[in-house]
């Protein structure tokens, strides 16, 4: 029986885990630096509900994880510096992102987003 | 079909929404009394609610009050939201929050992404209930994502 609210932080720059895992109290938090330590800690049993993946990291691409999820177990909200305009926002809404939030983000609006894509899944 | 219901009193808006979204069933409401009746009758999968109604702040007023039902909601709004309106919006019952005037590839991005979680929230929802009423993490889920992220080594080679 799973109880707990688990999100895994995908991102390259140890500063934004920090700071997400730190904002996310409540949540069962694991922070990672890439893709391939993602997966890694999915096969080692902690499988997210919610994935807070950032878009440019070295490698693979926030993205190309996004597009190989399956949504109906766990729910992307890609992070990203990158500037948001419309046409960028409708592609990584395409590929599964849920939510598309800019660099720099507001803790609330962040803490938001996570709480719906879990709120639903609770119904 | 899905279907998506605008409850806009913006006529000119119309035309923009029926070319956009040709692979939805789309109703319209200009006002709150036709809106609650075709979410009664029709219940849409779809919601997007303008945020203000012949003057009034009613889009908003009919998510707190739960008369959308079960559907994707998405506000939309003539002032650039800040993050924490739309925190707020969320918190509500909104999935998203536009601005007027939208730009039309993202807003179709927004509907069909609505479409998707809210199909997803009916699945998860059937299999909950199947289950008892602590969230329980099935063996299938996990081994979707081990399968997923197998799939993913093989694709970039890793």
């Amino acid at each position: 029986m799973e109880t707990t609210k688990k999100v895994l932080v995908i991102d390259d720059d140890p500063n934004i885990v920090r700071i997400i895992v730190k904002a996310l109290k409540g949540y069962e938090c694991r922070g990672v630096s890439s893709v391939e330590e993602a997966f890694k800690i999915v096969a080692d049993g902690f499988v997210p509900r919610v994935a807070l993946v950032d878009y440019m990291m070295p490698k693979v691409s926030g993205d190309e994880f996004i597009k190989r999820l399956p949504l109906s177990v766990c729910t992307p909200i890609l992070v990203t510096a990158k500037k948001l305009t419309p046409e960028f926002v409708a592609k990584m809404m395409d590929n599964g992102a849920l939510y598309v939030l800019g660099k720099p983000f507001s803790i609330t609006e962040l803490r938001a987003m996570v709480a719906r894509a879990f709120k639903d899944s609770e119904k | 079909m899905a279907k998506l219901l605008i409850i806009d009193d913006d006529l000119s808006l119309r035309g923009v929404f029926e070319t956009a979204f040709k692979n939805f069933e789309i109703l319209w409401a200009e006002t709150i009394d036709e809106a609650l009746k075709l979410l009664k009758e029709v219940a849409p999968e779809v919601v997007i609610i303008d945020r203000y109604m012949r003057g009034e702040e009613s889009g908003i007023q009919m998510v707190v009050e739960e008369e959308v039902g079960d559907a994707a909601c998405i506000l939309l709004t003539a002032s650039r939201p800040s993050p924490e309106f739309r925190a707020d919006m969320l918190e509500i019952g909104f999935l998203y929050v536009a601005t007027k005037p939208f730009s039309v590839p993202e807003m179709q991005a927004m509907v069909n992404r609505a479409l998707s979680h809210w199909r997803t929230k009916k699945c998860c929802s059937a299999n909950i209930k199947k289950t008892t009423n602590v969230i329980s993490f099935s063996p299938t889920s996990l081994e979707k994502l081990r399968s997923a992220s197998a799939a993913f080594k093989v694709a970039v080679g890793g």
